[in-house]
C-alpha cells in the first residue's frame, strides 16, 4: 500500500516524465483498431492542429516572439504539398520535407525583416501575412483553383508504399510524436536556456555570446516547419484544399490553443488542439459564439492563466503527489545531472523543491567555507594567453550630458584592476561601452591585439569578455547549473539540429558544459545548490553564480560591476579568493565597486573616474591618500575636514 | 486623378486609425490592436443610428463618440490594466494578445448582431461626386481627408504645448522617472485608451458610408493603420497623417493598375519594405524629440 501510494506520488509528481505522453501516444497509434471512423478522423484532426500550434512552443512560448502566422505556413504547406501531388509527387514523406521547408523559408524571410521593428514588428506582420493568404489564393488561382479550391489530391506514398486513410493517420501521429521529441531535446539542452535567456534579457544573452536577433529568427523559423508538415497531411486527409481554411479567425483560434495549453509547455500544444477541435466551440463551427467566445480566452487566458492548462495541471499534480506521498523520505543529497544529461525530465521545472535548497544556500554557506576556500588554486588546470585591455580616448554623451569623456584605461593580463567613483561618474557607462551594450561617440576598446567590435555585445562576447551586472541578470526557470553553464553558449557552440536530433557533438558540449559547471560552482561554493532555482537563490549567490558563469565562458576579460555590493563577509571572503584565482590564470580583471576596503586588498591599480574622465589613477594606498579623489568621492576637501 | 482622390480618403481613414495608435503609444507605450475593431464597431454604430433609428447626424456622432471612448475605457480596464498587477509575463506581447482578444470580441459581437454581409451606411451630405483638380471626389471623402489633417496637426500642437501632453511625451520617454515626477501615470494610460476610442468612435460613423460595414473591416484598419504607423514613425502624429496618406494611396493604385486582388498584397510588400529600408519611420520619433 505504501509503495503504491509513493509510485503514484511519483507519477503526479512528474518522476515518470515522458511516461504519461508516450502511453498517449502509443493508445494514439492503437486508435484506428479500437474506435470508430469518427473518432479516428477527430484525432487525425488533433494531431495536424497540435503539430501547428506546438510550432509556436519555440517562437512564443521559448523565444518570446508572437506570432499569428502558424496558419499561413499551414497554408503554404498545403498548397504546395497538393498541388505538387496533383502533378504526380505523392511520396508523403518528401513532401512534408518540402513544405516543413517551405514554410520554415518564409518564417526566415519574414521575421528576419519585421524583427528589425522589434517587439510588435513580427506580431502585426505575421498578422497581415495570414490576411492576405486568400488574395494569394486567388491571383495564383491557375495552381492553387482559386475561389472553388484544389481537389482531386490523389492518395500519398511512403518510401514506394501506398497510404490509405489508415496510413495517413498513423503517419500524421508518428510525425507528431517525432516532433516533440525533437521539440523535447531542443528546450531540454542548452537551448532552453538560451531562449529563455533571449526572452528575458537580450542585454544578458548578448553577453554570453548569444545574438539574441538570430535566436529567434531561428526559433521562428524551425517553428513554422511543423505548421508545413501539418499543411501536408491535412491536404492527403481531404485530398482537397480551400483558401476558407487559412482564414484570420483560425490564426486567432491557434495561438488561443497555445496560450490555452501553455505555450512554454511541450504537451500543451496537444491539449490546446484537443479543446480547439472536441470544445463547445470547435474549429469548424467557426461562426456564431465561438469567435466572441476565443477573443474572450484570448483575454482571460492572457490575464489569469498565465502558464495555461498545463501549468495549472502540473501545479495540481504537484500538490497531489505531496498530499499523497507517504512519510516524508529522507532528502538525497543533490546530485549534479550525469553526463548523459537526461535527468530533467518536466520542462515546466525541472527542479527540487527551491525554497529549502534556497536556505541550505545560506546556511550550508559557513560548512562549506573551509574546505571549499583552498580549491581556487587547486582547480586553475590552464593559464590562458595573456590579453590585457586598452581604452583608448573613449566619449560618450547621453543628450548634453558627457558620461564618458576621453577616457584611457588599461587592465593588465593577470592583474585586478579597480574603477571606482562617484555615482554617475560613468563607471558602469564604461563597462558597457566595452562589453558592447553602449556604442561610444568616439574612441576604441583593444584586447590583446584584437579591436572590440563595438556595439555589438555577442561578438565581444565570444571575443573572451564576461560580465557581471550591477543587479544580477538570471533568467527565471534555470537552475544554477544551467545558468552557470550557459556561459559557455557563445564559447563552445552547438547547432540547432544537432541538440534537437541529440547527435553526438551534442552529447559531447553537453557533458562538458556539465563539467565546466560543477568546477566553477566549486570555485565559488556553490556546488551545494547547483539544482536549486538559479533566480531564487539569495543575493550573494546571485552574484557568485554570475561569477561562475564568466568563468565558465573561458573568458580572457572579466568586468564585474559591484560585485561586493549586499554580500556577506563570508561571501566578501570567498569573492576575494575566486578574483584573485582568476587574476592567477592571467585573466585581466576590471572590477567597479565602492567598497574601498575591499579593493585595496584584492587590486593592483585603481582608476578614478570622476565626471566621466579619469582624475586619478595608482596603487590604492596612493589613491586613498589623494586629496583630491577625497573631494571628489567623498564630498569634501580633506584640508577642510570636519573637526571631531 | 479620381484613383488618388480615392486612395486619399480611404488613406486619411488609415490616418485616423494611426493617430489612435499615437495616442495610446506616447501615454502608455502600448499598441492597441483594437483600434481597427472600434472604428468597425463604430460604422455599425453609424448605420444602427442612422439607417435604421433615423437620428439626426450630429447625435449619431455623439452616441459614436460615446461608445468608442467606453470601449476604449473598458479596454483598458479589461486587458491592460491587470497586466501591471504580478509580475510581467512576456514583457512586450501580452498586451498584444489581449488586445487581439478585445478586437476578436468586437468583431464577434458585431457578427452576432448585424451579420457578415457588407451592409450600406447612408451618407451624410451630399451623394454625388464634385470635381477637383482633374479628378471627381465625394464630399464626405475631402472632408475624411482634412479630418485627419486636422486632428493630427492639432494633436501635434497639444502634445507639444499643453502640460497634460508633454506628460504623455515624458511618460513615452520613461514611466517610471515620469511618475516620479507626479504624473499619474495609469490615468494617462486610460485616459489616453478613451481618448483614442472617442477618435475611433466619430472616425467610424464617417468611414461607413465610404467602405460600407463589415465585421472583418477591423484587421483590414487595423492592419492598414499599422502601415501607416510604420510609415510615419512611432508616435509622430504628423508622420502617420503622411504615412496614412501614402498608404492609401499605394493600395488605391495598385488596385487600379494590377488588380483588386493584389491591393492587399502591395501594401503588405510597402509595409516590409519600410521595415527593410527605414524601420524607423519617415518622421521618427527622434525628431519629434526634437521638435
Amino acid at each position: 500500500m505504501r509503495r503504491l501510494r509513493r509510485t503514484a506520488s511519483d507519477v503526479l509528481d512528474g518522476k515518470w516524465g515522458i511516461a504519461w505522453p508516450l502511453l498517449i501516444a502509443v493508445a494514439a497509434l492503437a486508435a484506428p483498431w479500437m474506435v470508430n471512423q469518427f473518432w479516428v478522423g477527430q484525432i487525425l484532426l488533433i494531431a495536424t492542429y497540435s503539430l501547428i500550434v506546438s510550432g509556436l512552443v519555440l517562437s512564443f512560448g521559448y523565444a518570446g516572439e508572437l506570432q499569428f502566422a502558424q496558419i499561413a505556413m499551414f497554408a503554404v504547406g498545403a498548397y504546395l504539398s497538393g498541388i505538387l501531388a496533383v502533378h504526380g509527387i505523392t511520396d508523403i514523406l518528401l513532401l512534408c520535407l518540402i513544405a516543413g521547408l517551405a514554410a520554415g523559408l518564409v518564417g526566415l524571410g519574414l521575421s528576419a525583416i519585421a524583427l528589425r521593428l522589434g517587439g510588435w514588428g513580427l506580431g502585426m506582420s505575421s498578422f497581415f501575412l495570414v490576411l492576405i493568404v486568400p488574395d494569394a489564393v486567388t491571383v495564383l488561382s491557375r495552381w492553387t483553383g482559386g475561389y472553388y479550391g484544389l481537389s482531386a489530391i490523389p492518395y500519398p506514398r511512403l518510401l514506394g508504399l501506398q497510404l490509405g486513410n489508415r496510413g495517413i493517420y498513423l503517419f500524421a501521429i508518428a510525425a507528431l510524436i517525432c516532433w516533440i521529441a525533437f521539440n523535447r531535446n531542443v528546450v531540454l539542452s542548452r537551448y532552453g536556456g538560451i531562449f529563455r535567456m533571449v526572452r528575458e534579457s537580450p542585454i544578458l544573452a548578448g553577453t554570453v555570446g548569444v545574438s539574441p536577433r538570430r535566436v529567434k529568427i531561428i526559433a521562428y523559423a524551425l517553428g513554422a516547419f511543423p505548421a508545413g508538415v501539418a499543411g501536408t497531411i491535412y491536404a492527403f486527409t481531404y485530398q482537397y484544399v480551400a483558401s476558407s481554411t487559412f482564414s484570420l479567425d483560425a490564426s486567432i483560434a491557434i495561438v488561443a490553443a497555445a496560450i490555452l495549453g501553455g505555450s512554454e509547455s511541450l504537451y500543451g500544444a496537444v491539449v490546446g488542439a484537443t479543446l480547439l477541435q472536441l470544445g463547445p466551440f470547435g474549429l469548424n463551427s467557426f461562426q456564431q459564439y465561438s469567435v466572441l467566445i476565443y477573443g474572450a480566452f484570448l483575454v482571460f487566458v492572457a490575464i489569469v492563466l498565465r502558464s495555461g492548462l498545463s501549468g495549472i495541471g502540473t501545479t495540481l499534480c504537484r500538490r497531489a503527489a505531496r498530499w499523497i506521498r507517504p512519510a516524508p523520505a529522507p532528502a538525497s543529497a543533490p546530485v549534479l545531472v550525469t553526463a548523459s544529461g537526461l535527468v530533467l525530465d518536466t520542462v515546466a521545472d525541472p527542479s527540487p523543491p527551491t525554497a529549502p535548497a534556497a536556505t541550505a544556500a545560506s546556511t550550508g554557506h559557513a560548512g562549506a567555507e573551509e574546505a571549499d576556500l583552498t580549491t581556487p588554486e587547486a582547480s586553475a588546470p590552464h593559464v590562458l594567453a595573456e590579453r590585457p585591455l586598452f581604452v583608448d580616448g573613449v566619449s560618450k554623451a547621453f543628450g548634453g550630458v558627457r558620461a564618458l569623456d576621453d577616457v584611457d584605461l588599461t587592465a593588465p593580463a593577470g592583474a585586478i584592476t579597480a574603477l571606482v567613483g562617484a555615482n554617475g561618474s560613468g563607471k558602469t557607462t564604461l563597462l558597457n561601452v566595452i562589453s558592447g551594450v553602449i556604442v561610444p561617440d568616439a574612441g576604441s576598446v583593444r584586447l590583446g591585439d584584437a579591436a572590440l567590435p563595438l556595439g555589438s555585445p555577442h561578438r565581444i562576447a565570444r571575443l573572451g569578455v564576461a560580465r557581471t551586472f550591477q543587479t544580477p541578470s538570471i533568467p527565471r526557470g534555470m537552475t544554477t547549473w544551467q545558468v552557470a553553464a550557459s556561459g559557455r553558449v557563445g564559447a563552445a557552440r552547438v547547432g540547432l539540429l544537432s541538440s534537437g536530433f541529440r547527435l553526438p557533438a551534442a552529447r559531447r558540449a553537453h557533458a562538458e558544459d556539465v563539467e565546466s559547471a560543477e568546477a566553477a560552482l566549486a570555485l565559488v561554493g556553490l556546488t551545494d545548490v547547483a539544482q536549486a532555482q538559479a533566480a531564487s537563490l539569495p543575493l550573494g549567490s546571485r552574484r557568485l553564480l554570475e561569477v561562475a558563469r564568466g568563468i565558465c565562458s573561458g573568458a580572457s576579460l572579466f568586468l564585474l560591476d559591484e560585485p561586493a555590493s549586499g554580500l556577506a563577509p563570508h561571501e566578501l571572503d570567498r569573492l576575494a579568493a575566486v578574483l584573485r584565482a582568476l587574476r592567477d590564470r592571467g585573466i585581466a580583471v576590471l572590477v567597479v565597486e565602492h567598497n574601498f576596503r575591499f579593493l585595496s586588498d584584492i587590486a593592483q591599480t585603481v582608476y578614478v573616474l570622476h565626471l566621466g574622465a579619469v582624475l586619478a589613477r595608482g596603487e590604492p594606498s596612493a589613491i586613498a591618500q589623494n586629496d583630491e579623489v577625497a573631494a571628489s568621492y567623498l564630498g569634501y576637501n580633506r584640508k577642510q575636514a570636519p573637526r571631531t | 486623378m479620381t484613383t488618388v482622390w480615392y486612395g486619399l480618403s480611404d488613406g486619411a481613414i488609415y490616418a485616423l486609425v494611426a493617430l489612435g495608435f499615437d495616442i495610446i503609444l506616447t501615454a502608455s507605450g502600448i499598441l492597441n490592436f483594437a483600434q481597427g475593431a472600434v472604428v468597425m464597431f463604430a460604422s455599425f454604430i453609424g448605420y444602427q443610428t442612422l439607417s435604421q433609428m433615423h437620428l439626426p447626424i450630429v447625435v449619431a456622432i455623439l452616441i459614436c463618440a460615446v461608445i468608442g471612448g467606453v470601449i476604449g475605457g473598458l479596454t483598458e480596464i479589461i486587458a491592460i490594466w491587470p497586466l501591471s498587477l504580478g509580475h510581467r509575463w512576456h514583457a512586450t506581447h501580452t498586451e498584444l494578445i489581449t488586445t487581439v482578444g478585445v478586437a476578436t470580441i468586437l468583431t464577434g459581437l458585431a457578427g452576432l448582431k448585424w451579420g457578415y454581409n457588407p451592409l450600406s451606411v447612408p451618407f451624410p451630405g451630399s451623394q454625388t461626386t464634385i470635381p477637383l483638380l482633374g479628378g471627381r471626389i465625394l464630399p464626405l471623402g475631402l472632408a475624411m481627408i482634412l479630418i485627419a489633417i486636422a486632428t493630427g496637426v492639432s494633436l501635434h500642437f497639444w502634445t507639444h504645448r499643453t502640460r497634460v501632453g508633454m506628460a504623455c511625451l515624458a511618460a513615452s520617454e520613461d514611466r517610471q522617472a515620469a511618475a516620479l515626477r507626479g504624473i499619474n501615470v495609469r490615468r494617462l494610460a486610460f485616459g489616453s485608451f478613451v481618448a483614442a476610442g472617442v477618435l475611433a468612435g466619430v472616425a467610424g460613423i464617417l468611414t461607413g458610408p465610404i467602405t460600407y460595414s463589415l465585421p472583418t473591416l477591423g484587421d483590414t484598419l487595423t492592419l492598414s493603420g499599422f502601415v501607416a504607423l510604420a510609415a510615419g514613425g512611432f508616435g509622430s502624429y504628423l508622420g502617420s497623417i503622411i504615412g496614412g496618406l501614402l498608404t492609401g494611396l499605394v493600395a488605391s493604385l495598385a488596385a487600379r493598375s494590377i488588380g483588386a486582388n493584389y491591393q492587399q498584397m502591395v501594401v503588405f510588400a510597402l509595409l516590409l519594405c519600410i521595415l527593410l529600408v527605414r524601420p524607423s519611420g519617415l518622421l521618427s520619433q527622434k525628431e519629434l524629440r526634437r521638435a
